[in-house]
C-alpha cells in the first residue's frame, strides 16, 4: 500500500524528470520509495543473475542505501538515475568476483554433464543446440575480466544502453561500444564454432 | 546474433527470475531516511558487545555522538582489521570524488565541538577549559596555489568541563576564541608565511595525498615516520595522526581505501560500538586508548567512509583539570564541490 502512494505521489510531482530526478532537493523519503519501487525489481534480477538469489537481496538493499547516502553526488547532467544505480550494484559485486566465476564455471561443468538427449524432434534438439551454447558461454564468462563482463552483462540482462553502461562504468560510450562489439563477435563466433564441433 | 542473445537469455534465467523478497531491503532504506535503528541483517556473522566496552562512553559528560539505544545491539563486524579492511574494500570499488573543475573549491563543513582553554587572572594562571559546538568551514580551490578561506562560527554557548565560580563567569564570557574568517594561500609548513596566508601542514595540501604509496604497509610506515614528525606516542599517535588525515576532507577515495588498510596495522585499535552521529549517520565506532585520550573513528559500512570522530579524556589527562571520561572533542564532516570561494553549494 505504502508503495503504491508513493509511487503515484512522485508521478504527479516529479513528471518528465522522472529519469534524472534532483535527488538532492526532493524529499528523500519520495524520491527513493519511488526509485526503490521502480528501479530495485530488475536491479535484483540482474544481480541475481550474478551472483545468486540470496546475496542478490542483500546487494539491493546496499545498492539503494548507498545511492541514498552518496545522493549529493548523483550529476543528473552526467548520468540517468538507472545508469547511477546500476554503477553503485555493479561495484558491489566486486566483493563478490570469485563467487560470480564460480557460478559460471559451475553451471558451464553442471551443463556438460548433463546426458545427451537421443531425439530427433527438431524443437528438442533447438533446446539442446540452445543448452550447449549456454554451456559455452558460461565457461567463457568465467574467464572474462570483470569489466567485460560488467559491459556484456548490464547490456544483455539489465538492458542498458551503451551510453548508460558508460554512464554507469564511468567509461566513455565509444570504449563501451568497441569492447560490447568485440566481445560479442568473440563470444558469437565462439558460439558457432562450438556448435560445429558438436555436429561432427 | 541470435545464438548469443539466445544463450544470454538461458544463462542463470531461474536465479534472475527467482521470486524476490525486497520489502527487507525497501525497510531499511526507509528506516534509514527516518533515522530509525538500522535493522539487523540476515547473513553476518555478529559478537555481542561486551558490556564493558561501552564503559568509557557512557562515562561521557557531555552527548555529542549519541549511542544507539538497542539493549540486545549486536555489531556485524568482529574486529577493527575487519572492520577498516571492509571499510576499504567497499571504498575501492564504491567511492567516487566529485571531481573539482578549474576554478571550483571544495567545500569542507566541520561540524565539531572542540576543547579551549579560557585563560584568566593577572598572571594568566586561571585556567578553565571548555568545549566548544563550531562550524568549520573551508573552502579549497582545485589551484593547489589559490586563495582559500577558513571560517570558524560558533555555535551555542560554551560548555566548561570545570566549576566555574558565579564571580568569574562574567569575565570567561568576554575572553573566549572569537568567531573567524580568513582567506589567504597555503604556504608549506615552516615557509615564509605572507600576512594573511595559511601555515598549512602536510595534511592540508592535495600534493600530500597523490605522492603516498599505494601499498597498505609502505603506508604504515609514511603514517609512523609522519606520527613521529608531530611528536606522537606510538600506537595511539599513529591512530590520532590517521583519523586526522581522514577528516581534513582532502583524501581522494583512492588513498582512503589504502589508508583503511594501514590503520587495521595499528595494534590495538578495537571496535567499540555501533553509534549515530548528530547529522543522523550511523556507523561502527573504533577506538584506541592512551593515559591522555580516547580516540575514536566512526566509520559508515554502507559507503566506506569516515563520518565522525570522537575524544574523551583517558585516565591521565593532559589537561589535569579535565576529569577522565569527560568528552573533550568530536566532529563529523560532509564536503562537497562550489563555483565559488564562501559559496556553501
Amino acid at each position: 500500500m505504502r508503495a503504491g502512494l508513493a509511487t503515484t505521489h512522485i508521478v504527479i510531482h516529479i513528471g518528465e524528470r522522472a529519469e534524472r530526478p534532483d535527488l538532492v532537493t526532493r524529499d528523500p523519503k519520495e524520491v527513493f520509495a519511488w526509485l526503490f519501487d521502480e528501479h530495485a525489481r530488475p536491479i535484483r534480477s540482474y544481480l541475481a543473475g550474478r551472483v545468486g538469489a540470496d546475496v542478490a537481496d542483500d546487494l539491493v538493499a546496499e545498492t539503494f542505501l548507498i545511492a541514498l547516502r552518496r545522493r549529493s553526488t548523483y550529476d543528473p547532467e552526467q548520468a540517468t538515475v538507472r545508469s547511477w544505480l546500476y554503477g553503485i550494484a555493479t561495484n558491489l559485486l566486486r566483493n563478490h568476483v570469485r563467487r560470480e566465476e564460480r557460478g559460471f564455471r559451475l553451471t558451464a561443468k553442471a551443463g556438460a554433464a548433463e546426458p545427451t538427449v537421443e531425439n530427433h524432434d527438431t524443437l528438442v534438439a533447438d533446446r539442446v543446440d540452445a543448452a550447449a551454447r549456454m554451456r559455452t558461454l558460461s565457461a567463457a564468462m568465467a574467464k572474462l575480466t570483470e569489466q567485460d563482463r560488467d559491459v556484456l552483462l548490464l547490456t544483455s540482462w539489465a538492458g542498458l544502453e551503451p551510453a548508460e553502461v558508460a554512464e554507469a562504468l564511468g567509461i566513455p560510450a565509444s570504449t563501451v561500444r568497441s569492447r560490447l562489439h568485440r566481445l560479442r563477435t568473440r563470444l558469437q563466433t565462439l558460439l558457432m564454432n562450438s556448435a560445429k564441433d558438436a555436429a561432427r | 546474433m541470435k545464438e548469443l542473445d539466445e544463450a544470454f537469455a538461458m544463462l542463470h534465467r531461474d536465479a534472475r527470475a527467482a521470486p524476490a523478497d525486497l520489502a527487507d531491503a525497501r525497510q531499511r532504506l526507509m528506516d534509514e531516511i527516518d533515522g530509525v535503528t538500522p535493522r539487523r541483517t540476515r547473513h553476518r556473522w555478529v559478537i555481542p558487545v561486551a558490556a564493558a566496552v561501552g564503559a568509557i562512553a557512557l562515562a561521557a559528560t557531555i552527548v555529542v555522538v549519541r549511542t544507539a539505544p538497542s539493549p540486545d545491539q549486536e555489531l556485524p563486524l568482529a574486529s577493527a582489521p575487519e572492520v577498516l579492511n571492509k571499510a576499504a574494500d567497499i571504498t575501492d570499488v564504491g567511492a567516487v570524488d566529485k571531481p573539482i573543475k578549474p576554478g571550483q573549491y571544495r567545500y569542507i563543513a566541520e561540524h565539531r565541538w572542540t576543547t579551549y582553554n579560557n585563560v584568566i587572572g593577572p598572571e594568566k594562571k586561571e585556567r578553565y577549559p571548555y568545549l566548544q559546538e563550531e562550524l568549520l568551514e573551508r573552502w579549497i580551490p582545485a589551484d593547489p596555489g589559490g586563495i582559500r578561506q577558513v571560517r570558524r562560527t560558533r555555535l551555542g554557548e560554551p560548555k566548561y568541563l570545570v566549576d566555574v565560580p558565579a564571580d568569574v563567569a562574567a569575565r570567561l564570557r568576554n575572553n573566549q576564541v572569537p568567531d573567524s574568517d580568513r582567506r589567504g594561500k597555503c604556504q608549506k609548513a615552516g615557509a615564509p608565511v605572507n600576512s594573511g596566508d595559511f601555515d598549512c601542514d602536510q595534511l592540508d595540501r592535495a600534493d600530500f595525498y597523490a605522492a603516498l604509496p599505494q601499498d597498505p604497509r609502505m603506508l604504515y610506515k609514511q603514517l609512523d615516520a609522519l606520527a613521529a614528525q608531530y611528536g606522537a606516542q606510538k600506537a595511539p599517535g599513529l591512530f590520532k595522526i590517521g583519523i586526522d588525515a581522514l577528516t581534513r576532507g582532502l583524501m581522494p577515495a583512492r588513498v582512503r581505501a589504502q589508508w583503511y588498510r594501514a590503520l587495521a596495522l595499528i595494534p590495538g585499535v578495537r571496535v567499540i560500538e555501533r553509534r549515530t552521529t548528530v547529522d543522523g549517520r550511523s556507523g561502527i565506532a573504533l577506538g584506541l586508548d592512551d593515559d591522555r585520550e580516547h580516540q575514536e573513528l566512526v566509520i559508515d559500512l554502507v559507503t566506506g567512509e569516515s563520518i565522525g570522530t570522537r575524544t574523551t579524556a583517558g585516565p591521565q589527562p593532559s589537561n589535569p583539570l579535565v576529569k577522565p571520561g569527560t568528552e573533550i572533542g568530536a566532529s563529523t564532516i560532509t564536503t562537497s564541490v562550489v563555483s565559488s570561494i564562501g559559496a556553501k553549494s
